[in-house]
């Protein structure tokens, strides 16, 4: 018993996902699921990286592209684009990804804080860096970049 | 305090209770209004009497002290009316209401024991002087019984008393029944269906027990958040019904000879059909009539036209049309604006009616009623009207127009200046309405109900408000059209006409497109520039565009669309997640191929485009 509570507060889980050629990773509590591409509905009125909207089972569900929302030149699309839907406090949220590598779990003890800038994302939609052997994961913060995009969108209107 | 209950019993019972006591009450203030119309309408007396035991019984049984005290007063001067010992006056109505009044205000603070402490004191003592003022001549059974056994509180005693009174009560008119029975019919009144005598029948010969049943068998109550869940997985049902019909066309066209294509075939027209019986059904389940906020109305007139010492009666008609009940809650608050506008500045006091040769009483006629897939609520006063000069006088001081807009407003646009924020054409500012924010909040309130509010007045005769909504919120008729290979879905309430025709015939006036329609000037607007979509050839017709003619509160307004898909029934789903406070997207909605299309907001629309 006592190890095991030892062992969730010092072991994270992440989905890793990659763009372009960097690795990036979400709290794995935050994803709801991952799903092959699907047609987009463009809304009007909002910002270039908000690709549109997809039915998830009779959910209308926004998605955003993490390439645009981060001016990283990412692949086209292809066979392994997938989009990560994410619960993020209730509210629901896809993002297109170039592909999903893998769930991991990685020591507290590996994630170090995030320098300034890395891979042109500013540090504060970055939770941490992990290090797993000749690995770098960029820990996104995903609360921080909803919040941002629901502040852009009302700046729209 | 109740014995034998655990807290969470308790609870449940005190939220029941309350849930229940409100529609009596709700109930009560309607009667009590009736009776100062028909003061010995034995009816009357006997179903505000058996509302105020109902609560009175139910607060005692779960022990709540100070509701049991004061409506045991309450209910021993309305006991001596139906018993014609005492005949009903000023004296005993107005304390009467003013006893309903501090019944809301205990059960108030049950609810949220941060309000102040309820004094009722002062209306006991007052009681009690009216009791001996009128001596009682001869002691009614049902007092006298219940003045023996205060402190029963278990269920079974509170029963058997209960039943004893009823049966006391009530003999005189169902002689034949058992005391069950007629416990039956006058809980089938305390949830607002009539005691019929088929009610009465059922329950007769049978056990306490057996009633009981039978109740919940006939009605239920359901917390709305359960049923919302079951419409929401009724409408992916839909969707997915839809899906599968499309398919299933895909087979039936493809491998026609196919015998398993037929059962196929067979199997999607059942689900069809059943999968529209449910989605009707649970529909059905949502509507209430519109009484539910109605019946709130007369004691709130009756009580504004003393205060304002003028002689006004409303006329209630419609009041059985259903609506769903989101729609219902939400149009309190307007009805009751536009009901107090009409008060306070429709109809004149009865010195100034005479002079101009009406009746002293003015008279508010509310009316409800289907029209199509839309229910119309008419506001109607026979008070002096809307004074156009005023109104415009009133809207260039306000700086809502110029002098010269003023000149050029037709009688209509004028009208429709009351809607406008900061317009009040109150002289002086009434503790009834005009503090400036009241027309505009109602047209607001009811465009995000989808509704349009139209308004037509004659000065002096009276004014006519009249407010179309659509019966539900969870699905509704929209046109959904085609601008440059995107599909939006626009609420049908808000499309006036639909009209196709070349490009060259669109005009251009000092920068703005407009178009001739049967010789009046329409102002038109692309679609496709309003949201920025870029052009390309998808889906379009050389040189024929179609115009969607959209109006508002009296204002028209042209969208130039490349293409019409058709009309349907949609399901307005919100855009779930982070997009919110898209201006001109009110939502989204899935089509039968399982695209998304978004739905327009006509009023964020008009607004933008004016911008």
């Amino acid at each position: 018993m006592e190890d095991k509570k030892t062992n969730e507060a010092t072991i994270r889980e992440l989905v890793t996902f990659k763009v372009a050629e960097e690795e990036f990773a979400v709290d794995i509590l935050k994803v709801q699921e991952i799903i092959r591409m699907i047609e987009i509905t463009r809304i009007p009125r909002t910002p270039e990286f908000v690709e549109g909207v997809i039915n998830l089972r009779g959910k209308v569900i926004p998605v955003i592209d993490f390439r645009k929302r981060f001016n990283i030149q990412g692949k086209e699309e292809e066979k392994d684009t997938r989009i990560i839907v994410t619960d993020i406090g209730g509210k629901t949220l896809g993002f297109i990804v170039d592909s999903v590598s893998e769930v991991l779990r990685i020591p507290l003890s590996s994630i170090e804080p995030p320098p300034p800038v890395i891979a042109g994302i500013e540090s504060e939609y970055i939770n941490g860096v992990g290090k797993l052997d000749d690995r770098l994961l960029i820990l996104i913060n995903l609360d921080k970049l909803l919040l941002e995009n629901e502040k852009m969108i009302i700046e729209k209107n | 305090m109740a014995e034998g209950f655990n807290s969470e019993e308790l609870k449940e019972f005190t939220k029941d209770f309350l849930v229940e006591s409100r529609e009596l009450i709700e109930n009560v203030d309607q009667e009590l209004v009736a009776l100062e119309q028909n003061p010995s309408d034995p009816g009357l007396l006997n179903s505000i009497f058996r509302a105020v035991h109902t609560i009175k019984g139910t607060s005692s049984f779960i022990g709540l002290t100070d509701i049991f005290e004061f409506t045991h007063e309450v209910e021993s001067i309305l006991n001596r009316l139906r018993n014609a010992e005492i005949r009903i006056n000023a004296d005993i109505m107005d304390i009467i209401l003013e006893s309903i009044d501090l019944i809301k205000k205990l059960m108030e603070k049950i609810e949220d024991s941060s309000k102040p402490a309820v004094n009722t004191e002062n209306t006991i003592k007052r009681i009690g002087e009216i009791l001996r003022k009128y001596p009682d001549t001869s002691p009614s059974k049902t007092v006298a019984g219940l003045k023996n056994s205060p402190g029963e509180k278990t269920v079974k005693k509170y029963n058997s008393r209960k039943i004893k009174k009823r049966g006391v009560s009530l003999s005189g008119r169902f002689t034949d029944n058992n005391e069950t029975g007629v416990q039956f019919s006058g809980h089938q009144e305390s949830i607002g269906l009539p005691a019929t005598g088929k009610y009465i029948e059922t329950a007769a010969g049978t056990t306490g027990d057996a009633v009981l049943q039978i109740n919940v068998e006939r009605t239920m109550r359901i917390e709305v958040g359960r049923l919302d869940s079951l419409m929401d997985t009724a409408s992916e049902l839909v969707l997915l019904r839809n899906r599968l019909v499309q398919i299933g066309k895909y087979f039936e066209e493809n491998y026609e000879n196919e015998p398993m294509v037929k059962n196929l075939t067979e199997s999607y027209s059942s689900l069809d059909l059943l999968t529209s019986g449910i989605h009707t059904s649970l529909m059905k389940l949502r509507m209430i009539p519109i009484n539910k906020v109605f019946s709130k109305y007369p004691r709130m007139v009756r009580d504004l036209s003393r205060s304002s010492k003028k002689d006004i009666s409303l006329v209630i008609s419609g009041a059985e049309t259903e609506l769903d009940k989101s729609v219902c809650e939400e149009l309190n608050d307007p009805l009751i604006h536009l009901i107090r506008n009409a008060i306070d500045h429709g109809i004149e006091p009865p010195t100034e009616r005479k002079k101009i040769g009406k009746a002293a009483g003015g008279t508010i006629n509310l009316k409800a009623y289907h029209e199509s897939t839309s229910i119309v609520i008419e506001i109607n006063d026979d008070g002096r009207g809307l004074d156009i000069q005023k109104i415009k006088e009133k809207a260039i001081k306000n700086k809502i127009i110029t002098r010269h807009e003023a000149d050029n407003m037709s009688d209509k646009e004028t009208m429709s200046l009351i809607f406008k924020p900061g317009f009040s054409t109150a002289e002086r500012v009434t503790g009834i309405s005009g503090r400036g924010v009241g027309m505009d909040v109602v047209k607001t309130n009811i465009e995000r109900l989808k509704g349009v509010v139209e308004i037509e007045s004659e000065n002096g005769s009276g004014t006519l408000i009249r407010l179309k909504l659509p019966l539900t919120l969870e699905t509704m008729h929209a046109l959904m059209i085609d601008s440059y290979g995107r599909i939006f879905a626009i609420p049908l309430t808000s499309v006036l006409e639909i009209l196709s025709l070349n490009e060259k015939e669109i005009k251009t006036i000092r920068g703005i497109e407009v178009i001739n329609l049967r010789d009046s000037v329409l102002p038109v607007s692309r679609l496709d520039k309003i949201f920025s979509i870029p052009e390309n050839d998808k889906n379009r017709i050389a040189g024929r565009v179609y115009v969607v003619v959209l109006g508002i509160a009296g204002k028209r307004q042209g969208i130039i669309v490349s293409n019409l898909i058709g009309k349907e029934e949609i399901v307005i789903k919100p855009i779930t997640g982070f997009i919110k406070n898209i201006q001109n997207i009110s939502g989204a909605t899935i089509m039968g191929d399982g695209r998304v299309a978004p739905v327009i907001d006509v009023p964020g629309l008009f607004k933008q485009i004016i911008e």
